[in-house]
C-alpha cells in the first residue's frame, strides 16, 4: 500500500470522486504525517456550498492545526476558531463569508478553512508561501470535479494530487472506471519541450478533436492531463494507437479509498491492474 | 475620448506604466487626461525628481530593488473612522506603516521633500508591535493586556489537562482492545471486535459504518466534559479581552487617521512618479513643455509603429512638424499620413496623462477634449446609418466640444461619398474648424480639390522616391515572400517627411505603389494615362 511521503515538501491537491468522498477526513489524516517535514499550509479551493448558504446543519468539518501551520480563512471564522492566528497577509477582495486572510497558527486548535472564489488568489497565496518559505508543504482541500483547475495551483513547481473516493456497491463500477482513467492519465510520460515529430495540442483534447487529427499522427503532446476529456474506454483505445505525452505532469500521490460493504479484493478486481499500486485503503480502518 | 485612445493605440503603451501600490494602480486605471497646467507641471516636476533618484541609484540594484519591494508591499488600509477595526484591518495599517517607514529611509531628503514623505508614527508603530511579532504580521498578543494573558494561560492549562485525560483514556482503550488512535479522531473496527456498544460506552462512542464495521471515537469522561465546558467559557472571555485590545488600538488608529491620509497621498504621488520615471528611462521619453502658440514636434516617435518597424526590420522615421489651428495633410496610400495623425495624438495623450513623451522635444498646449473622426471609430453603432451618415453624425456631436480647447483628428473624413461632394464637405468643415480659436485640427485626405483657405496649413507627405526605381517591375509572382519584398521596397523608397504642399496634381504615388504591389504593368500604365488625361481634360 502506498504511503504519503510524497506530499512532504510538495503542493498536494486533494480532490474527490463526489461530495462526501472523504477529502477533509483524508486531509486530517495526512496533516500530522506531512507536518513531520515542517509546517504545513492548508487551504481549500472555493467556498463550501453549505458555508455559502450559511447552512448550520451541514457545516464543513473543521481541521486541526498546530502552531506554525498556515491557513486561509476569514476574520469571522478565525475569531470563532479554537486556534489562534497571526495575520501574515490580507487577501484581495472579499469572499461571501467575509474578508479572507492568510494566517499562521500561534496556538493549535480547530478552524474552518475558507477558500476564495477565484482560483488565481489561491495560486498567488501558494506562490507567496513558497517564496517566503513559510511552510514546507502545502495541502489543498479541493472541491470535487475540479481536476481541471489544479493545474493553476503551482504552475512552475511540483504538484501532486490525491484522489479520495467513498465506494459502495452502488457506485463501485463508476468509481473504479474513474480511478482507472486517472491512473492512466497520471502515468502519461512528461516531455516539457516536445520534439518535432510530436503534434503539440494547446487546448483541450476531446473526442471531437481526436476525430479531426491529421492522418498518420502517432505522437501527441497536451499541456497536462487535465486537458484530456476522453471517456475511460476511449482513452484506453486512443493510447493503444497514439503516444500521448504531457508538458507538465501531476504526480499521483494516492487513491484514498473508503470501502463500505465492498471488500478490498472486489475493489481491486474492479480497478484492475492499472491502479492497485497507488491505492491507500482507508487509513482509519483497523484490522483485528 | 476612447476613440482617440484606440486610434492612437495608447492602451498598449499605458499598460506598460506600472505603479506598484494599489493606490497608484487605482489612479492609473482612471486613465484621465489632465487639463490644467498646474497639475501637469507638478506631475512632470515629480517625474524629474524620480529620474534624478533613478540616476543617483545608478548601478545600486539592491537599493532600487528594495524601493520596489517596499512599494509592492504597501497594502490598502481602511480609511473609514470605524469604532472597532478587526485584526485584518489593523494588520494592514501596521504593514503599511512598516513599508512606508522603510521606503522613507531609502529615499534621499530631496525626494522625501518633493513628495511629502515624512514618517512620524513611531508611537503608533510601537503600539502595534507589542509582543514577539514581526514587522509585517499582526496578532493580539498577550503583551497588550494582563487579563488576556491570564485567560490564555488558563486555556493552555485546560488544554493540557484535556490532552492528559484523553491520553489516559486512549491508553485504557489500547490496553483493553489494542486500538491505537494515534492522531486519528476515529477508527473503523470490525463489529465483533468490541462486543455490545452499550457495554463499552464508558470508553468508546460507537457509530454504525457498514455491515461489518463500526466507527469508534474516544468517549469523553465527565471530568473531560467539565474541562471542555470550561474551555468554551475561557474562549468566550478571550474574545472579549481581545475586543478590548482591538478597541484600544482602533482608538489610536482613529487619532492617526489624517496622518495616514497624508501618507497615502504622498506614497501615491511617489509611486506614480517613480513608474513614470522608469518608463521615461526605458523608452527615452522627454519632458514636454507648454506653449500657448503652436504644437512643435521634433523627433516625435509613435512607439507602436516604431516597434512594429523594428520587428519587421523596416525603416522608421520620427516626426518633425509644427501644427497650428488647422492643417491638411495630403499624400498617397502607404505614404504615412495616418501615422502623422497618430503620432500627434500619441504624444499629446502621453503629455496630458502626465507622462513624458517619446520625442527629442515636444511643445504643446492643453486640450479639454479629444476627437477622432474617421475609419474604425470605436463608438460606431448601427442605428440604421450608413458609414457616411455615421461620420456626419459623429462630426455633429464632436462639434459641440469646439467652444473649448479641442484636438480633433480627421482621418480621410468623407471618403465614402463621391469626390466632388466630399471635397465640398471637407472644405466647409475645414473652414468652420479653422474659425474656432481653441481647436487644433488635422485632416488627412486624398482629395486634392479641398479649398485653399486662409489660416490653414497645407502639407503633404514627401512620398515615393522614384529615382532609379523600375516601376515596371511587376511580375506574376504572388507569394507571401514576394509581397513582403515589395512592401519592404515601398517602405525603403517612401520618404515619410512632411513638406509644404503647393497645390496642383503632382505625380500619382498611388499608381506607382499599385505597380510596386504587383498590379499588372499594362493596367498600371493605362491608369497613368487616365490620370494624366483626366487632369488635362479638367484643365482644358
Amino acid at each position: 500500500m502506498v504511503g504519503l511521503e510524497g506530499a512532504a515538501g510538495a503542493v498536494t491537491a486533494i480532490t474527490g470522486f463526489e461530495k462526501g468522498s472523504g477529502k477533509t477526513t483524508f486531509l486530517n489524516y495526512a496533516l500530522p504525517l506531512v507536518r513531520r517535514a515542517g509546517p504545513v499550509a492548508v487551504f481549500s479551493i472555493g467556498v463550501d456550498g453549505a458555508l455559502k448558504a450559511r447552512d448550520a446543519s451541514a457545516p464543513p468539518p473543521d481541521i486541526r492545526v498546530e502552531p506554525g501551520d498556515l491557513v486561509m480563512t476569514t476574520d469571522a471564522f478565525a475569531r470563532a476558531a479554537t486556534a489562534r492566528f497571526e495575520i501574515l497577509e490580507a487577501l484581495p477582495g472579499r469572499s461571501t463569508l467575509g474578508r479572507l486572510f492568510l494566517g499562521r497558527a500561534l496556538r493549535g486548535g480547530s478552524v474552518t478553512l475558507v477558500g476564495n472564489e477565484h482560483l488565481s488568489v489561491l495560486a498567488d497565496v501558494i506562490a507567496l508561501v513558497r517564496q517566503e518559505g513559510w511552510a514546507a508543504s502545502v495541502l489543498v482541500d479541493g472541491a470535487v470535479n475540479r481536476m481541471t483547475q489544479i493545474a493553476a495551483l503551482n504552475p512552475q513547481g511540483d504538484l501532486a494530487f490525491a484522489f479520495t473516493a467513498r465506494i459502495d456497491r452502488g457506485n463501485l463500477a463508476r468509481a473504479a472506471a474513474r480511478i482507472r482513467n486517472l491512473s492512466l492519465l497520471a502515468a502519461l510520460p512528461m516531455e516539457p519541450v516536445p520534439s518535432a515529430d510530436i503534434l503539440r495540442i494547446d487546448g483541450p483534447l476531446a473526442s471531437g478533436q481526436l476525430a479531426e487529427l491529421p492522418e498518420g499522427v502517432q505522437k501527441l503532446s497536451v499541456a497536462d492531463f487535465t486537458k484530456l476529456f476522453l471517456e475511460p474506454a476511449e482513452l484506453a483505445r486512443t493510447l493503444q494507437r497514439v503516444e500521448i505525452s504531457v508538458r507538465q505532469a501531476f504526480r499521483l500521490l494516492c487513491f484514498a479509498v473508503t470501502l463500505r460493504d465492498v471488500s478490498r479484493s472486489e475493489f481491486l478486481d474492479a480497478v484492475g491492474e492499472y491502479a492497485d499500486e497507488a491505492v491507500l485503503f482507508n487509513p482509519y480502518e483497523v484490522a483485528c | 475620448m476612447r476613440d482617440v485612445l484606440a486610434y492612437a493605440q495608447f492602451g498598449t503603451f499605458w499598460d506598460r506604466f506600472l505603479p506598484e501600490t494599489p493606490f497608484g494602480r487605482a489612479e492609473k486605471e482612471a486613465m484621465t487626461p489632465w487639463t490644467d497646467a498646474v497639475t501637469l507641471t507638478r506631475l512632470w516636476d515629480e517625474t524629474d525628481r524620480a529620474l534624478a533618484l533613478l540616476e543617483a541609484l545608478g548601478d545600486d540594484a539592491v537599493r532600487l530593488s528594495r524601493i520596489q519591494h517596499h512599494l509592492k508591499r504597501l497594502p490598502r488600509f481602511c480609511e473609514d473612522a470605524k469604532p472597532l477595526h478587526d485584526e485584518v484591518e489593523i494588520f494592514q495599517f501596521k504593514k503599511f506603516l512598516h513599508n512606508f517607514k522603510s521606503l522613507a529611509e531609502l529615499l534621499d531628503p530631496d525626494t522625501r521633500r518633493t513628495f511629502g514623505i515624512a514618517y512620524a508614527s513611531e508611537a503608533l508603530e510601537h503600539l502595534l508591535d507589542q509582543g514577539r511579532q514581526s514587522a509585517e504580521s499582526f496578532y493580539v498578543s498577550d503583551a497588550y493586556s494582563a487579563a488576556l494573558a491570564d485567560i490564555r494561560s488558563d486555556i493552555r492549562e485546560t488544554d493540557a489537562a484535556i490532552q492528559a485525560l484523553q491520553a489516559r483514556r486512549s491508553a485504557e482503550i489500547q490496553a483493553r482492545w489494542g486500538f491505537d488512535f494515534g492522531t486519528r479522531a476515529f477508527l473503523l473496527v470490525p463489529r465483533d471486535a468490541i462486543g455490545r456498544p452499550e457495554e463499552v460506552s464508558d470508553l468508546l462512542r460507537v457509530e454504525p459504518f457498514d455491515e461489518t464495521k463500526v466507527a469508534i471515537r474516544v468517549q469523553s469522561s465527565a471530568e473531560e466534559f467539565l474541562l471542555l465546558e470550561r474551555r468554551i467559557g475561557l474562549l468566550s472571555q478571550e474574545r472579549a479581552a481581545e475586543d478590548d485590545v482591538l478597541e484600544m488600538l482602533s482608538r489610536a488608529l482613529r487619532n492617526e487617521r489624517e496622518r495616514f491620509a497624508e501618507y497615502r497621498k504622498a506614497i501615491t504621488r511617489f509611486d506614480l512618479a517613480f513608474a513614470r520615471g522608469r518608463m521615461a528611462q526605458e523608452y527615452r521619453l522627454v519632458r514636454p513643455s507648454l506653449n500657448g502658440d503652436a504644437i512643435a514636434i521634433s523627433g516625435g516617435r509613435f512607439i507602436p509603429c516604431e516597434e512594429a518597424c523594428r520587428e519587421l526590420g523596416t525603416n522608421y522615421v520620427a516626426l518633425d512638424a509644427r501644427f497650428e489651428a488647422a492643417t491638411v495633410i495630403f499624400g498617397s496610400n502607404m505614404g504615412g499620413k495616418t501615422v502623422v495623425l497618430k503620432t500627434l495624438a500619441f504624444l499629446q495623450l502621453c503629455a496630458q496623462m502626465g507622462l513624458f513623451v517619446p520625442a527629442e522635444a515636444f511643445a504643446t498646449h492643453l486640450f479639454q477634449h479629444f476627437q477622432y473622426l474617421g475609419e474604425g471609430h470605436v463608438s460606431q453603432a448601427p442605428q440604421g446609418l450608413s458609414g457616411f451618415g455615421f461620420e456626419i453624425r459623429s462630426f455633429v456631436e464632436a462639434a459641440r466640444d469646439f467652444d473649448a480647447p479641442t484636438l480633433v483628428l480627421f482621418d480621410e473624413f468623407a471618403r465614402t461619398t463621391n469626390s466632388l461632394e466630399a471635397e465640398a464637405i471637407l472644405s466647409a468643415v475645414l473652414e468652420a474648424v479653422a474659425a474656432r480659436p481653441g481647436v487644433v485640427a488635422l485632416f488627412s485626405t486624398h482629395f486634392r480639390g479641398v479649398r485653399r483657405l486662409p489660416g490653414v496649413n497645407y502639407l503633404r507627405m514627401k512620398g515615393l522616391n522614384r529615382e532609379g526605381l523600375d516601376l515596371g517591375m511587376a511580375s506574376t509572382e504572388t507569394s507571401t515572400a514576394a509581397l513582403e519584398t515589395r512592401i519592404r521596397l515601398i517602405d525603403q523608397r517612401m520618404e515619410y517627411h512632411l513638406v509644404l504642399d503647393g497645390g496642383g496634381p503632382g505625380a500619382s504615388d498611388a499608381i506607382a505603389v499599385a505597380g510596386l504591389l504587383g498590379l499588372d504593368a499594362a493596367i498600371a500604365r493605362r491608369a497613368s494615362d487616365f490620370f494624366e488625361n483626366g487632369h488635362r481634360d479638367t484643365q482644358e
